[in-house]
């Protein structure tokens, strides 16, 4: 704004460009607080939820925020601030990934129609995109970090710059991102391709808990933080912009003055050139037609193939043998069922591979498993969303709704199963304990098939919607949060408490010395025996409640 | 109505209530067997509500539905197995390429595969969707979305379908096929049943409508009855009590002298 204030010649027809130009800045920061007023005032279920949100994220980042300030002093402290520097920048620039589609301020293809100038366009855009806890919340955190990696009057000095510089370019960052893939994001296949940065991000995320659990639990045991393992990646991280700006302020507290200005600038600079890229795809974007629809799309595996004749011969016949077909292709081609079952899937993995890293590994871990993935029947019809108007029309008779829900069983049995097995004979291979290995796939396979029922039977008491065509990430509509979770917390309460009679079969014959082994039919059968009688209980009702399912499943 | 002909859908007395709005007041409606019908009226006029309870999908606060004799609201198997249906607004699965979608729809219907296989290929064909049979139904445009769902709709060659917009967002190629199609299976002794607010259309298609506003049937019977000696268009603005003025006393300034405005 300043540059076209300062540099307007006393023109009138350049003024009330000027005063255009303001407007519209105006126009589009407003647009951001008005999308975000309205789309709280949606249901009061939302809006607490931003709010709570909000405030846990507040306080959450000032903790973390207290916590790394606190090592001000302490040895590798100044690593561990650009590390955290580093980990936020990773955040913002991923950040497109899960959101883009929830801000629709941030997506200039809904604005090509209107005559606007790409640079008060992006400065509105800059601007808005500063409105929010986001940035707050890197500002606080940058502080933290700040203040860990002083030391002295000079370092504090550089920090008043550094800080606001490293957040207005984290907030550039994250935009410019969006906007260069705002194509890509908001077509079909860009956001199933979101789907893979997403996942890749969580289990990063993961991994650096998993740094961090290491890194304390050497504390706990060593005695003292050590933070040593940090330092080669803060010698090369210092120099990298944006989180070089924290760098400066190290340096400058080291006395080094040519360096810091250079990491300072080397932010600088960055930031140029992100506003720049940014400006180049504004300007682009508001030219340029939509060409998602005109690429060819790919045609799936052929049907007639040998391939699937040879498959559907493995497929049990009749309804469920077409739910269960259904079903699998949906785990493959659906990026809300694959999120599903791959978080499902890796969070048992991250589990397993802290304990090893923990050095408490034993094939108990792959109860976990079977927990997690007996809850992927959860919520089954909304995951149809209202395609299952198709589901309401052709289940006519018990028989149907049970081969239904049969088919859709045995999908999620089909790489639920093999997936414990193998994960349980792992285990057992890494902790050596091969003696409780069919005890604990008994029980691992009992919480399965626990699950599995409860799952299905909340699927038809307790439907509910899920966001049409936006993140797959969201799992719930707005405003159903507390439902989901509600779902969630009480299903995996359920589950366990189901599977305590197995439970105290396997602690008697553990106490009487008794032949463990007997868990691994006792668990198959019992978790079968559950989801069997899940699967009576849930059909004589979905028959009754077709229309109630469609009405709340349907995305809004 | 003339000659007494058997009934394919007798709607009772149906109503509908969301919160406040009540979307449904009253419907009766008897639509004679092998008819081509034509479900008009403005939007939010209750037509997508009147269909939904009709098929099954959506719960009558009131009110009974016959198809064929068959209650769908006490025994849904029977009336359900004899219609199709393709639904507004609501979606398919579509992350199963046209092909897949038509075998799936088909073994929910319990019908042989083989069977399945040769219709599917064949109504593919018919609506030129032969190329796309192997792509995913996301990946469609709006033509040919409602081209695989008409096909979906008609593979168990039921007695009844009911098609909600069947032509909205159609290109005029794609609704030539769909209109040649419809027109066959009509032909043959089918009911057709379809939902539209183009009025040319459903002048062409139907021999029989129904005018719906706010909630309630305000005419219906033959396409002569009802349209008289007016085009339908006519008809159909005075019954619904459209004006025609445009807003003629405000809006002065629209397409006004531009000199002084920004």
């Amino acid at each position: 704004m300043t540059t076209a204030a300062t540099t307007a010649p006393r023109d009138p027809a350049a003024d009330r460009q000027v005063a255009a130009d303001r407007q519209v800045v105006r126009a589009l920061v407003s647009l951001k607080l008005r999308l975000l007023r309205n789309g709280l005032r949606r249901s009061g279920g939302r809006a607490a939820a931003y709010v709570v949100g909000s405030v846990g994220g507040l306080l959450a980042a000032a903790g973390v925020a207290v916590g790394i300030a606190a090592l001000h002093g302490h040895h590798g402290a100044k690593d561990a601030a650009l590390v955290l520097a580093t980990a936020l920048t990773l955040a913002w620039a991923a950040l497109p990934l899960f959101l883009f589609t929830s801000d629709e301020s941030a997506d200039p293809t809904r604005l090509t129609m209107l005559p606007l100038r790409p640079r008060p366009l992006l400065r509105g855009m800059l601007l808005a995109a500063l409105v929010g806890p986001g940035p707050v919340v890197a500002l606080l955190l940058l502080s933290g970090a700040a203040v860990a990696a002083a030391s002295g009057a000079a370092s504090a000095v550089v920090a008043v710059v550094a800080v606001p510089l490293t957040a207005l370019t984290l907030v550039t960052l994250s935009r410019a991102v969006a906007v260069g893939n705002a194509r890509l994001l908001s077509s079909r296949r860009g956001r199933d391709f979101a789907v893979f940065g997403g996942l890749l991000f969580a289990f990063l995320i993961q991994g650096a808990n998993i740094l961090f659990q290491s890194i304390s639990h050497q504390a706990r045991s060593g005695g003292g933080l050590d933070l040593s393992a940090l330092a080669p990646w803060g010698d090369v991280l210092r120099w990298v912009p944006p989180v070089s700006a924290l760098g400066a302020v190290r340096s400058a507290g080291e006395g080094s003055w040519a360096p810091a200005a250079a990491q300072l600038l080397e932010t600088v600079a960055l930031l140029v050139l992100l506003l720049r890229w940014w400006l180049a795809c504004l300007v682009r974007l508001m030219v340029t037609a939509d060409s998602s629809t005109l690429s060819a799309a790919p045609t799936v595996s052929t049907d007639s193939g040998r391939r699937t004749r040879w498959a559907a011969r493995l497929l049990p016949p009749g309804r469920a043998g077409a739910a269960m077909q259904r079903h699998l292709r949906y785990a493959w081609r659906e990026p809300r069922a694959k999120v599903a079952i791959f978080s499902g899937v890796g969070m048992t993995l991250v589990f397993c591979l802290l304990s090893a890293v923990q050095g408490w590994a034993s094939v108990y871990v792959v109860l976990v498993g079977g927990l997690l993935l007996g809850l992927q029947m959860l919520n089954l019809f909304g995951m149809d969303g209202s395609a299952f108007w198709l589901i309401a029309l052709t289940l006519n008779s018990p028989g149907d709704a049970r081969a239904e829900l049969r088919g859709r069983m045995l999908a999620a049995a089909c790489y639920a199963v093999p997936f414990t097995a193998v994960l349980s004979v792992l285990a057992a291979a890494l902790s050596g304990g091969w003696a409780d290995l069919p005890e604990a796939l008994g029980l691992t396979w009992a919480l399965l098939g626990c699950g599995f029922g409860m799952g299905i039977l909340l699927s038809v008491l307790v439907p509910y919607a899920m966001p049409a065509g936006g993140s797959p990430m969201q799992n719930a509509a707005p405003g159903q949060s507390g439902l989901v979770l509600g779902n969630m917390l009480g299903s995996m309460v359920g589950v366990l408490a189901l599977t305590v009679p197995l439970g105290a079969l396997a602690v008697t014959l553990h106490l009487a010395g008794g032949p463990t082994w007997v868990v691994l039919p006792a668990g198959l059968l019992y978790g079968a025996a559950v989801a069997a009688l899940g699967i009576r209980i849930a059909a004589r009702l979905l028959l009754r409640r077709l229309p109630e399912i469609l009405g709340s499943v349907i995305e809004r | 109505m003339g000659t007494p002909q058997p009934a394919a859908v007798e709607i009772h007395d149906l109503w509908k209530r969301f919160g406040q709005q009540i979307a449904v007041a009253g419907v009766r409606l008897t639509l004679p067997a092998g008819a081509f019908v034509g479900l008009v009226g403005p939007n939010g006029a209750g037509k997508t509500t009147i269909l939904s309870m009709t098929t099954g999908l959506l719960r009558p606060d009131h009110g009974t539905v016959l198809i064929h004799g068959a209650d769908v609201w006490r025994d849904p198997a029977a009336a359900k197995a004899g219609i199709g249906v393709l639904p507004e607004g609501l979606r398919m699965f579509e992350r199963l390429s046209g092909r897949e979608l038509l075998q799936y729809n088909g073994r929910l219907r319990g019908m042989p595969t083989a069977e399945v296989d040769r219709r599917a290929g064949e109504l593919l064909r018919v609506l030129d969707l032969d190329g796309a049979g192997g792509k995913l139904v996301a990946d469609y445009s709006t033509g040919m979305r409602k081209k695989i769902g008409l096909a979906a709709a008609l593979l168990h060659n039921p007695s009844v379908v009911f098609l909600d917009e069947p032509f909205e967002g159609v290109d005029p190629v794609s609704a030539q096929t769909i209109r040649g199609v419809l027109k066959r299976y009509a032909a043959a002794g089918s009911t057709v049943v379809f939902s539209s607010h183009v009025m040319e259309l459903v002048e062409q298609l139907c021999d029989w409508v129904a005018v719906v506003n706010a909630g309630q049937i305000v005419a219906h019977g033959p396409l002569d009855e009802v349209r008289g000696d007016r085009s339908l268009h006519e008809a159909f603005l005075s019954l619904v009590g459209a004006r025609d003025d445009g807003g003629a006393e405000s809006l002065g300034w629209l397409g006004a002298d531009r000199g002084g405005a920004q």
